[in-house]
């Protein structure tokens, strides 16, 4: 029998309620704002209408294939360019625990959302993100071995690296406290209809022409169930913005902006410095443009809701955020659990032709970079490496790198009698507008200023961070590059 | 040939071993603190020295790791000289504070010098540090001490200043203020006098009140006086020449004018030394010493009086000495004081201000001043002042 002849049966299946008032089944405060009546959900409607035989049967399948691609994972590994493994750290460590704490979210939904078709998909998503965490546990616990900074796979939101203090910053609101209303909207729609398109296809095609088996396969594998349950996002908002526009408009401000600074890096990083530059098909930017400036902000106007009110500010993002937190980190790169590549000749090229308007004010603190490395010892990281304590944004707990080199555009704020300091103006908005929610979370500095952090940078690495000389980032090559002529009497 | 060669290679490696042990056995048993750095720049050697210093293992100090332990304030400073230095390959010096075992932090002095192998091919930098703890707590406490001390003194420069200028003012009142309507009730009080002795009706209780007005009147003029020499002392600038005492006490003696009653006066006068001085002070010193000696003097008994020195490497002690009436020793002190009169005697009292008048102006010149006497047996007051002075020109 095919699944439309008898779906419809089986999708629509909540009667009304007549010994129990809706609200106690289905309290504001789970199930989210607007609180509205079955009336307004039962017609909750999404294009994939998946049967359980039908996902067990698809996953089943794609389960076979992660299976057949993690038996050679251990010698692939070795093969591959340092720093396309690096940029499979930077994912390893982001990726399974956030999607383990999205299936607390999904499973909210999965409980409190409105429509048994959502509750049904939100199943469905749940058991996704399950998967969506086993997966990079299990192919990472095999690189570990031999690559100890795999480790951060599991270890990354267990510490307090400033990386992990951002990520859980976000996670913590977006996946773990938000209802199924403004999850769908955070989530689903903004997080999965938007950016992890653009992470999922940009990255298992570069992964693809890196000629990694098993990262592409892993992608593949957990976009096409991302695609499925993203669904919800579209389905919710439709109503939401009958309902309330006004609130729709702004969880998607607040959304649009937080998922932007945390994709800029993980997918900026991988797509313009960490893929060797002959398996690069695209620029971040241009995928950006395809994904997000386009497909995106169209699918806004179908919904009625107007582009986020930093649009103008965001686009100039593009061309520059990435590049800065990208350098200021590669200064401070013992910070992270990844390496870095220096762009040289070549890359610089190519990013001054995939960003003809902010790329030149880039290319001044490359060369200082290379022209230190010039005269330093291969290996020795830290003569080429920042030694103070850097400032972070008290909102996104990210290094204060929004703006252009020229124009940095931190902010500040006073909220009762303290002093907080901000990357950029939405991320200050933001605050604005829920600052009791906001206002204790101390950013790395503050954590010093109270004792509660050491303020010597190699203790912070090691004793707050969690790092070791093993783990930390360097220079994926020690400095070696071909087109680096190094002073006489450097050793090479 | 081969088992030649393994044996010279075998013997090589006996020999690097053991010189190798004992570089590890004399640096453990170094009082220095050691490292070692590779060439790139990470720390592969510390020894025991170092580890037993800061409680931690090789593990934890390798690499960077050693400078986990250096004060939050001195590590910017700490890595960016180290790792200028190291691509500079020049020797360096750090001072920086570094934590022991126990917490505390301890100032390090770390020399740093790069090291090459045999065909002179960079292989790192060598280090030694040395606990100067002590040293540099104890620079501290004499900046410490010397900034407190510059910030007294400015502070009481800033008082001395203050109160000068409100004895200016104060003198300046005296002169003026003061003087001039004492001046007018003295004109006053004479012109009645001269009235009073024109008409034959008046009393001649009433002249005699009338004069008394007058003397009273010039009194507080001498009063007015004395005080004001008594404030310009410390006013004025202390211009210095070379001053023959001979001279001074000699001249003071022959310009007499010293209320001597009729008495017999006997001089005794050795020969004194120079100074260095304001001519015109330490003249005003002796004026009111000899007077003071005069004044005190045994009624109808010869006054003697001595004048003499003493001198030492370092300065002279001038002395004035009589044999009138003395005065109790618990007195010493008090009688330099202003307006501190000996005894109820009111036809000796002077306006109380002479003696400070001359303790002042020895104080002015860096000297002191004392006194000795019994009670009926005379008095001797002694000045000091120090030859600084005269080395001074």
């Amino acid at each position: 029998m095919k699944r439309e002849d008898w779906l419809s049966l089986a999708q629509k299946l909540d009667w009304d309620f007549s010994y129990v008032d809706e609200r106690l089944a289905f309290p504001e405060a789970l199930s989210g704002r607007p609180w509205l009546g079955h009336d307004d959900w039962k017609d909750w409607e999404e294009p994939f209408k998946t049967s359980y035989g039908e996902y067990v049967k698809t996953q089943t399948q794609k389960e076979a294939n992660v299976a057949s691609v993690m038996a050679g994972i251990a010698t692939q590994g070795a093969a591959l360019p340092p720093e396309w493994l690096s940029a499979v750290k930077l994912h390893a460590a982001t990726l399974p625990l956030a999607e383990f704490a999205a299936v607390i979210g999904n499973l909210r939904a999965a409980r409190f959302g409105r429509d048994g078709a959502w509750r049904t998909m939100a199943t469905f998503g749940a058991l996704d993100e399950c998967r969506h965490t086993q997966i990079p546990l299990a192919i990472m616990h095999k690189l570990t071995p031999t690559h100890p900074q795999f480790d951060w796979t599991r270890s990354f939101y267990h510490s307090n690296n400033w990386v992990a203090i951002a990520a859980r910053h976000l996670f913590d609101e977006l996946l773990l406290t938000s209802d199924p209303i403004e999850f769908a909207v955070g989530t689903n729609f903004v997080f999965e209809t938007g950016f992890t398109n653009l992470q999922f296809m940009g990255l298992s095609a570069s992964a693809h022409d890196v000629g990694d088996k098993t990262f592409e396969e892993m992608l593949k594998s957990i976009q096409t169930d991302e695609a499925r349950h993203s669904q919800i996002g579209p389905a919710v908002l439709r109503v939401l913005v009958r309902h309330d526009r006004a609130y729709a408009q702004r969880l998607l401000d607040k959304w649009f902006w937080r998922s932007w600074l945390l994709f800029a890096i993980v997918t900026g990083f991988t797509m313009d410095y960490l893929t060797p530059l002959k398996a690069r098909r695209m620029s971040f930017k241009e995928f950006m443009e395809e994904w997000i400036l386009s497909h995106f902000s169209r699918s806004l106007s179908e919904f009625g809701l107007e582009k986020p009110w930093y649009w103008d500010f965001f686009l100039g993002q593009i061309e520059n955020y990435h590049h800065m937190v990208y350098l200021g980190a590669y200064t401070y790169r013992a910070s992270v659990w990844f390496d870095f590549v220096m762009p040289g000749p070549a890359e610089r090229a190519w990013l001054k032709s995939k960003y003809p308007q902010s790329w030149d004010a880039f290319e001044p603190a490359w060369e200082r970079v290379a022209a230190r490395w010039r005269e330093s010892d291969a290996g020795n990281d830290f003569a080429v490496h920042g030694t103070a304590i850097i400032g972070f944004c008290n909102m996104c707990q990210i290094v204060l790198a929004a703006g252009t080199p020229a124009r940095n555009a931190a902010c500040t704020l006073e909220h009762a009698g303290r002093k907080h300091i901000f990357c950029s103006e939405p991320c200050r908005e933001i605050f604005k507008r829920e600052p009791e929610r906001y206002a204790r979370h101390d950013d790395v500095v503050k954590r010093v200023l109270k004792g509660e952090a050491p303020g010597n940078l190699i203790a912070m690495l090691t004793e707050y961070f969690g790092l070791s000389y093993a783990s930390w980032g360097k220079d994926a090559f020690g400095g070696r590059y071909p087109w680096i002529k190094r002073k006489k009497g450097v050793t090479p | 040939m081969q088992p030649h060669t393994d044996e010279i290679l075998e013997k090589l490696s006996g020999l690097l071993s053991e010189s190798e042990a004992r570089f590890r056995n004399m640096a453990d048993c170094s009082p220095v603190l050691l490292w070692m750095s590779r060439t790139d720049g990470l720390c592969d050697f510390f020894n025991q020295t170092w580890l037993d210093f800061t409680g931690r293992t090789l593990d934890q100090e390798w690499g960077v790791g050693w400078a986990a332990g250096v004060h939050v304030l001195d590590f910017q400073r700490c890595m960016d000289t180290y790792l200028q230095a190291f691509n500079e390959r020049r020797p360096f010096e750090l001072i920086y504070r570094l934590k022991r075992r126990d917490g505390a932090y301890r100032w390090i002095l770390d020399r740093g010098t790069p090291r090459y192998t045999g065909t002179k091919v960079f292989a790192g930098f060598i280090g030694s540090c040395i606990d100067i703890t002590e040293r540099v707590e104890a620079e501290e406490k004499i900046r410490n001490a010397n900034a407190e001390l510059e910030d007294k003194v400015r502070r009481r420069t800033a008082e001395l200043t203050r109160l000068n200028g409100e004895l200016e003012i104060f003198s300046h009142g005296i002169s003026h203020e003061i003087k001039t309507p004492l001046r007018h009730i003295s004109y006053l009080a004479e012109t009645l006098s001269e009235k009073l002795k024109a008409d034959t009706r008046a009393d001649s209780e009433c002249l005699k009140d009338c004069q008394r007005i007058t003397e009273v009147a010039a009194q507080a003029v001498t009063l007015a006086n004395d005080l004001l020499k008594f404030a310009q002392i410390g006013l004025k600038e202390l211009s210095t020449v070379d001053v023959d005492m001979n001279a001074l006490v000699t001249d003071v003696i022959g310009s007499g004018g010293f209320a001597i009653d009729g008495r017999e006066v006997r001089w005794r006068i050795d020969s004194l030394p120079c100074t260095r001085g304001n001519a015109g002070m330490l003249k005003q010193v002796w004026i009111n010493l000899i007077e003071n000696a005069l004044k005190y003097a045994k009624p109808q008994v010869a006054s003697v009086i001595d004048i003499g020195s003493e001198s030492d490497p370092s300065g002279t002690t001038y002395y004035v000495r009589d044999n009138g009436c003395g005065f109790d020793m618990k007195h010493a002190e008090d009688i330099f004081k202003v307006f501190y009169r000996l005894g109820k005697m009111p036809e000796k009292s002077g306006t109380g201000i002479g003696l400070a008048l001359v303790k002042s102006v020895v104080q002015r010149h860096g000297g002191r001043v004392w006194a000795e006497s019994r009670p009926g047996e005379g008095s001797a007051f002694y000045f000091y002042l120090p030859k600084r002075g005269q080395r001074e020109t």
